[in-house]
């Protein structure tokens, strides 16, 4: 299938070429609306598709308000009967190899939050008293193994959220009283296991997971490695045994997940990683440096010339990093 | 390796005799290709963090008064416009936006200290509008007229709803379409023409179509202070012409210029519209805005732009389904009529190009 956005050239290029080139306006105006303006073909796949998409979003939503407007007439078989329904033609539509590969994942992704609303509808009809949580247990393993061959960066991202929902209200409703530090370990194990699990799958089934997708996982990664060394620097060094129990471990996990993205960064000639290693480091920085002053007037001035000297400087390195790498790359 | 189509047009050029430097343009199109957004981000967010902290250290070390936020604010934007004038882009980005933001809020501040009436808010809105465009004229820095264009939205916002002349908020938002449907329809000419537009037009045109969508649905849900639904029923008539006639002239525009004389795809298109827009368009604006702001964007293949408008009519579905102007009866039947009308129109188009191929 073609793209609804064709390869065309981009615009700034064209005036760049203004800029440098004794090309009169005129010829340039020309070249524009043909080269980097939607053209009659590309109109008539856009309006193919964007018809089509208005007018089934537009016609199932009116049909969902229809049944919320009677959803409390309506017997359990009926609701049970709409939502079933809605999960065989969402299967249905992801297992039908004559559509296209994206409208496939979008349909195991739509049959993958109806399991979900299927459950809501369970606990809804029989009142089952059971926390938040279990729903979001059961439907994290439900759909688990339509993951497992879903071949699609979204179905995954939203899959691990659904992990940390999960634990997160386990913890929240069930545990209440538990050890910061090891619970932290263990959520970036997770999500660390999580991230690398569909590029070691993707080797024997031949798919790509997308950018984002790795743009995403790392920046979360990062982020819960740079979060739980920045709550030991301001734990107290006084605070109880229970307080501080698994803090070694956290802090060592988040240490080798900063450490392996720089490293991985270097090997692969990947930015995004650099850039990502590079903020975490500047973030912890700032955390010794507000943990190390009392907040006063002097402090504010000290953190004002640390945040602007470390974002121009990490500007600096990641742009001589980036050029380098593209120069190689030639 | 591969020759990009850009390159090949500039062998094509060269060739019809057109002298073109290749290097100047190799060299910036470089340069461009390693400031990516990310790192814009990085700059911003940095130097707004970076500010707020130094605005910290001000405020702790000097006691709040007018003549302290008036003189921190010009001096800031002095400094703002000082280091716009570096080569540097991460300075550029970083430092001059972010004294840019401290400038003008501190003003604003200093100002406000100032004015002690009743019509505080409004006088405070209309400075900003002022700063506002005198920013724009003077600072030349994308991001700035970007900020400086929404400044001036928020601000003629502010103004109209603290003087409780909530035509004024119609007659904004309509403002904003038309001129978004202006800037799109005639962006080629404006940035071949003009070096100022060539350079700011995107961030004129963002901060029309940002604050464009944001009102639409300010004005769509009764959520918000109920704005839309003034007393005043000339305002209704006035945006429901104004919409039919923005939204009709612009598909007129981009079916003319592609030349489609068909009949049926030509009346299919305007019967499919107006029905939309008397269904759901002129109740909920956002709905129309979303959908023009999405052909428009496509047109000038702008994949940012298509993004938003379907995002707007998203979000606009998941307010339209919790206001309580309408029953959830009326509202489902106007979708599925208007849906299945959609449906029909597809079908059409599609038959007729398939026979129009063959």
């Amino acid at each position: 299938m073609k793209s609804i956005f064709d390869d065309k050239i981009d615009k700034q290029d064209l005036y760049l070429l203004k800029q440098h080139s004794a090309i009169d306006q005129d010829q340039l105006q020309e070249i524009t609306n043909k080269e980097s303006y939607a053209g009659l073909g590309d109109w008539k796949r856009f309006i193919k598709y964007f018809i089509l998409l208005m007018g089934s979003g537009l016609l199932i939503s009116g049909i969902v308000f229809f049944f919320a407007y009677n959803w409390n007439d309506l017997p359990a078989f009926a609701k049970f009967a709409i939502v079933l329904l809605l999960i065989g033609v969402c299967v249905v539509v992801s297992v039908t190899n004559r559509l296209s590969s994206l409208l496939r994942k979008v349909g195991l992704l739509s049959a993958s939050v109806l399991i979900g609303v299927l459950m809501a509808v369970f606990g809804q009809v029989y009142q089952t008293g059971a926390n938040a949580y279990d729903l979001f247990l059961s439907w994290t393993v439900a759909i688990t193994a339509w993951t497992l061959v879903s071949k699609s960066s979204m179905q995954w991202l939203f899959q691990i959220f659904l992990v940390n929902l999960t634990i997160y209200l386990y913890l929240d409703q069930v545990i209440v009283d538990y050890s910061f530090f090891s619970v932290m370990a263990l959520v970036l194990v997770i999500n660390v296991v999580l991230f690398g699990l569909p590029y070691w799958l993707s080797r024997y089934q031949n798919y790509t997971m997308a950018e984002y997708y790795k743009g995403v996982m790392a920046l979360f990664c990062s982020a819960i490695a740079v979060f739980i060394i920045s709550a030991r620097i301001f734990v107290s060094y006084n605070a109880d045994a229970g307080e501080l129990n698994g803090q070694v471990i956290g802090i060592l996990l988040s240490i080798v997940w900063l450490v392996g993205c720089y490293l991985i960064s270097l090997k692969n000639k990947d930015i995004i990683l650099f850039s990502y290693t590079g903020l975490s480091v500047a973030t912890i920085g700032l955390m010794f440096l507000i943990r190390a002053f009392e907040i006063d007037g002097l402090a504010f001035l000290l953190y004002a010339i640390y945040v602007l000297a470390v974002t121009f400087g990490l500007i600096k390195l990641i742009m001589n990093k980036h050029k380098r790498w593209n120069h190689e790359a030639e | 390796m591969k020759q990009s189509k850009f390159e090949t047009l500039l062998d094509s050029l060269q060739e019809q005799g057109v002298t073109i430097d290749r290097e100047a343009i190799a060299k910036e199109r470089q340069s461009a290709s390693v400031r990516t957004v990310f790192i814009k981000v990085i700059a911003v967010l940095g130097g707004i963090i970076g500010m707020a902290m130094f605005m910290g250290f001000l405020f702790v070390m000097f006691p709040r008064s007018m003549q302290s936020g008036i003189v921190i604010g010009i001096v800031s934007l002095i400094v703002s416009y000082l280091f716009n004038r570096s080569s540097d882009g991460a300075v550029k980005d970083g430092l001059a936006v972010s004294f840019y933001i401290s400038g003008i809020i501190t003003l604003l501040i200093g100002i406000g200290e100032m004015v002690d009436t009743r019509e505080l808010v409004s006088i405070v809105s209309l400075i900003a509008v002022v700063l506002a465009a005198l920013s724009i004229v003077i600072i030349r820095n994308q991001i700035i007229v970007y900020l400086a264009g929404v400044i001036a939205c928020i601000a003629l916002h502010t103004f109209f709803v603290d003087q409780e002349f909530f035509v004024g908020v119609n007659a904004l938002l309509l403002v904003l379409i038309a001129g978004v449907s202006l800037l799109f329809a005639n962006e080629n000419k404006l940035r071949s023409q003009s070096m100022w537009w060539n350079g700011y037009f995107q961030s004129v045109l963002m901060a029309g179509f940002s604050y464009g969508l944001v009102l639409g649905i300010i004005c769509s849900t009764q959520r918000y202070m109920n704005l839309y639904w003034t007393d005043i029923s000339a305002v209704y008539f006035i945006t429901t012409i104004g919409y039919s006639l923005i939204t009709l002239g612009s598909l007129y525009y981009l079916l003319s210029k592609q030349q489609i004389s068909s009949l049926v795809v030509r009346l299919g298109a305007c019967v499919v519209v107006g029905v939309f827009l008397y269904m759901l368009g002129f109740s909920y604006p956002a709905f129309i805005i979303g959908f023009l702001f999405t052909l428009w964007s496509f047109n000038n293949q702008s994949k940012i732009g298509v993004s938003f408008g379907f995002g707007t009519m998203v979000w606009a579905m998941g307010m339209f389904y919790y206001d309580l102007s309408m029953s959830l009866l009326s509202k489902s039947i106007s979708l599925m009529i208007v849906g299945v009308l959609f449906l029909g129109v597809y079908w059409l188009m599609y038959k007729k190009w398939e026979c129009d191929e063959k």
